[in-house]
């Protein structure tokens, strides 16, 4: 056991020695720093002149949103926002440049939001056509768009049944609150994610493929446990990396979102951010989730990349492939028509790093067990990185020093 | 103590590198001998199972070079390897060292030792990227003697060194043969002629010859002659007889070469030595030899 922590420390040392891997590790902390508060820089621009800074709007909105933090969302609620939003002149520029926005309707902004999505309002202007009775329905409209989105995809009846009965079991009325720092950190993980990504292919690119081009496969192969711990302890070190740089980049954007932005909201349910998501869970529940499958799409791709180090002879192909592997997904709009390659594009690291594609309107039948996105992407993480990691071991163990 | 070879080979598409060597070393320091792709490497990474065989076995007492405990008693130093050149030469021989099986104690213990026996010592809290050739390939012969190894496995371990530092280590591997199997491959004849025990010459993939100095070579024994002939004469030898050396004197030319009968009067037999042999044996690369 000794000598496996100690093979374990000294890969870390390799990793930690290379001074280029200490820029990078800075770099991405300062990255994710900087992408955490990159919306509170620069200005609002009312008619060309400067009318707020973003810092200024976002503590502003935060005050306007906490002074109805704690109310329900209910007819009354939805009333005065109506009413607010009624203030608004009809203009031919944005809405929100108006005075009246800024006077009346801003404090009312993300209700209207709420409003929007369960009325499939086009234009804040059809807010106004929004009678007394169906604004005392509104979880009855919301429920209905909710079913009428289920109904819309190409799922089976069972799937969609329950999709439908999952989104029944969201607790309403839902409580107002301030969720600002929940719903930056929900953008900003995406970005982190893939930081995590890129930095994990690089640095363990060379776990194996370093050991061919640096010439030491010889030594290492021919030595006591090179061909046996060694490798486990290069493995281990590639996966507890990718758990540690998770953890670690998580943490920087949790918390810098959240003192930027604000600590509260985590109990609010996620429908103040995604109204019509069928998912009975909390905002805090959400996050956890988000950072758990960033966590293991981060340990797969570390397990793919540490495979293609075993199997190729340089540390730069195998960051080229991951990087291809990291960004086309982004490029390609797999269609929801064809639900089974969707739910397979969706297994691709990247792809679980979205919190649309984690908590989505989708259940999955896989033969007869109905599964939710997450379940699957989950467990396939976890299994395709327990059935790979042989295969990298094997690799290296078998690789001729020819 | 018994390092067996059975019937080894290695085939790579059409070429056969190495050719069905059967071999039984037991301690001793054996030279290995022959010209660039005669398969010495070859042979040496498959006895150090980096390599793996076409057909045939290697054991070692009985254990199978894919087994642990075959590279528990296996010391190696390759032809061309690398470093960790962020490493310094302690940290390095730590790593080596836990790669080996030796507690952190021991490591720490062993490579002081060895990097003193090296000469290291000095510079051993230096980056290895700060260091020559010759310090690269003294710390390679450190780390293949880390686990004291009862097979010590040397692939041109004195090439980068000079000439001082060479007959150091000559001797150093002459004394490590006294008690475990060393194999070491060289460029230099006369390092083989002064250290192996047993000389082994390759060419071809095949073991042409094997046995001690005096027994290789008999084979040229009575058939060396040196000679100093006009230009014309000379000529003649150089197209009829492998020739080992040619020197250009003033208006005639020297000759050391390999005849059955003398070649020309003037010839006198002289003592064979091993590069002789060597030359014999691999005449068409003499001029570009390893």
């Amino acid at each position: 056991m000794n000598s496996y922590c100690e093979l374990i420390r000294f890969e870390y040392r390799k990793i930690l020695r290379k001074r280029s891997n200490i820029i990078t590790l800075f770099i991405a902390i300062f990255i994710t720093l900087f992408s955490c508060v990159g919306p509170l820089m620069g200005n609002q621009y009312i008619k060309g002149e400067i009318y707020e800074t973003n810092y200024e709007g976002m503590k502003k909105d935060r005050e306007y949103i906490r002074s109805l933090s704690g109310r329900e969302v209910d007819k009354s609620l939805l009333l005065e926002t109506i009413e607010a939003y009624s203030h608004i002149p009809h203009t031919d520029g944005k809405y929100t440049d108006t005075k009246e926005y800024q006077q009346y309707a801003r404090t009312y902004s993300e209700v209207y939001y709420l409003i929007r999505k369960a009325y499939n309002l086009n234009d804040w202007k059809e807010i106004s056509t929004i009678v007394e009775d169906n604004v005392n329905n509104f979880y009855h409209v919301r429920q209905d768009m909710v079913e009428k989105n289920i109904e819309d995809t190409t799922m089976s009846a069972t799937e969609k049944a329950n999709s439908v009965n999952l989104s029944r079991k969201v607790k309403t009325p839902f409580i107002y609150s301030y969720t600002g720092g929940y719903t930056r950190f929900f953008s900003q993980m995406y970005t982190t994610a893939i930081l995590i990504c890129f930095i994990c292919s690089v640095y363990i690119a060379p776990l194996f493929a370093g050991e061919y081009t640096d010439k030491m496969d010889s030594l290492i192969l021919s030595s006591k446990y090179g061909k046996n711990k060694l490798i486990s302890a290069k493995l281990f070190t590639g996966v507890s990396f990718s758990i540690l740089l998770s953890i670690i980049l998580s943490a920087v954007s949790f918390v810098t979102v959240m003192i930027f932005f604000g600590w509260e909201g985590g109990n609010s349910p996620i429908q103040l951010y995604l109204p019509l998501s069928i998912h009975p869970l909390t905002m805090g529940q959400v996050a956890l989730m988000n950072f758990v499958l960033i966590m293991f799409g981060n340990i797969l791709s570390a397990v793919l990349t540490m495979l293609l180090s075993a199997k190729l002879k340089s540390s730069f192909m195998v960051i080229v492939i991951m990087t291809v592997i990291t960004i086309s997904p982004m490029l390609v709009n797999v269609s929801e028509d064809v639900l089974w390659i969707y739910h397979l594009s969706n297994l691709i690291p990247v792809n679980m790093f979205s919190i649309g594609n984690i908590i989505d309107v989708f259940s999955i039948d896989l033969f007869g067990f109905i599964l939710m996105p997450y379940d699957i992407m989950l467990v396939f993480a976890i299994i395709s990185s327990i059935v790979l990691l042989p295969f990298a071991y094997r690799s290296f163990k078998n690789h001729d020093c020819a | 103590m018994e390092l067996i070879i059975d019937r080894l080979t290695k085939q790579y598409k059409n070429k056969i590198a190495v050719d069905r060597i059967s071999l039984t070393l037991k301690e001793g320091v054996y030279g290995l001998l022959g010209e660039n792709g005669s398969g010495k490497t070859t042979l040496m990474r498959m006895i150090c199972g980096v390599l793996k065989p076409t057909s045939g076995d290697v054991k070692f007492d009985g254990i199978d070079v894919s087994e642990e405990e075959y590279r528990d008693s296996l010391g190696y130093l390759p032809q061309d390897f690398g470093y960790y050149p962020e490493f310094t030469a302690c940290d390095f021989l730590l790593y080596m060292g836990s790669l080996k099986g030796l507690t952190k104690i021991r490591a720490k213990e062993k490579a002081s030792e060895l990097l003193e026996l090296v000469g290291l010592s000095d510079v051993s809290k230096k980056k290895i990227r700060t260091y020559s050739g010759g310090m690269k390939q003294r710390l390679g012969i450190a780390q293949a003697m880390l686990n004291n190894p009862k097979i010590l496995i040397l692939d041109e371990p004195t090439s980068g060194l000079d000439p001082k530092e060479r007959i150091h280590f000559r001797n150093l591997i002459s004394r490590l043969g006294k008690d475990r199997i060393v194999l070491l491959s060289t460029h230099i004849v006369s390092d083989v002629e002064y250290i192996a025990s047993t000389i082994l010459m390759m060419k071809d993939g095949q073991i042409i010859l094997q046995g001690s100095l005096e027994e290789i070579i008999g084979a040229i024994e009575g058939k060396v002659f040196e000679c100093s002939v006009d230009k014309k004469t000379a000529a003649n030898l150089i197209a009829n007889y492998p020739i080992i050396n040619i020197r250009e004197e003033s208006d005639r030319t020297f000759l050391r070469l390999v005849a059955d009968k003398p070649p020309c009067e003037t010839a006198v037999v002289v003592p064979a030595i091993l590069e002789d042999l060597y030359l014999y044996y691999f005449n068409e690369g003499a001029t570009g030899n390893e």
